[in-house]
């Protein structure tokens, strides 16, 4: 939570546990660390909206229930945006290879509506360079997010 | 999770007091909304205005609810807040839904429909 330099080279890092309400607080966190910055509100939200499916996945998926689990953040903003690193040591993603994200069909019956499976479909049409690697017991997944037009 | 609902001529409003329908609060949101909803009129309005932000599971409960409302009546969606709008656009969830502009526009017009 502390911003190690001002100016270009600025990095956020934030840390926090498994936890969905602790996900509400780094959201919270890095939405203002954004907005401080001067990121207009448009990216602060699509940063939001990818960053809450990352760790959520991260919470629901790489580690066990029950088991406490570290998730560390880092940020690196620039002109054009905001490259993202965020790094966990749960267990490594099915096949190597984070969800393609496609999306179910809307043109069904209300039953068979999808109510699930948004969540990479989200991160995959908002976030750009998206990379997942698996090295020293930690899943390292990269993406830039970038800044919206005024 | 803060779900007030309220008898409106032939219709029932259901506000949400909470900020954020998230993964913290889905299941709650998606239960509540099932003993509110359990019976009562055939239209139910969802008042969203409130609400800052909503995740994948969140929107994947307020689709369940709707699930539970059934065939035979309709949830219909009001006040959406700007980052709340986006996430329905990006699923196109906004195409499955009736949405109004505001809990007046879903009372005070009988012509409101999606926008």
């Amino acid at each position: 939570m502390l911003m190690h330099e001002e100016g270009p080279n600025t990095v956020i890092d934030l840390a926090l546990k498994n936890d969905s309400l602790a996900v509400r607080t780094v959201l919270e966190d890095l939405n203002t660390q954004l907005g401080t910055l001067g990121f207009l509100e448009d990216t602060v939200q699509n940063v939001e909206l990818v960053m809450a499916e990352v760790l959520n996945n991260v919470v629901e998926h790489a580690y066990p229930e029950g088991e406490e689990g570290d998730i560390e953040i880092s940020a690196i903003p620039s002109g054009e945006g905001i490259q993202f690193l965020v790094q966990d040591k749960g267990v490594p993603m099915p096949n190597g290879t984070p969800p393609s994200g496609e999306q179910g069909s809307l043109d069904c019956e209300l039953d068979d509506l999808p109510e699930g499976g948004f969540g990479w479909f989200l991160i995959r049409i908002m976030a750009q360079n998206l990379e997942y690697r698996r090295s020293d017991g930690y899943n390292r997944l990269s993406f830039f997010m970038a800044q919206e037009a005024a | 999770m803060n779900l007030v609902s309220e008898n409106m001529q032939d219709a029932l409003l259901v506000t949400t007091e909470d900020t954020r329908i998230d993964a913290a609060v889905a299941i709650r949101f998606k239960d509540q909304m099932r003993a509110i909803t359990d019976d009562g009129p055939k239209r139910v309005v969802l008042d969203l205005q409130n609400v800052q932000f909503v995740d994948s599971s969140g929107l994947g409960a307020i689709v369940a609810a709707m699930k539970q409302v059934g065939s035979g009546r309709r949830l219909e969606l009001a006040g959406l807040t700007s980052s709340v709008k986006k996430v329905f656009a990006l699923t196109r969830m906004d195409s499955v839904f009736t949405i109004h502009g505001s809990v007046e526009d879903a009372f005070g017009h009988t012509t409101a429909k999606a926008s």
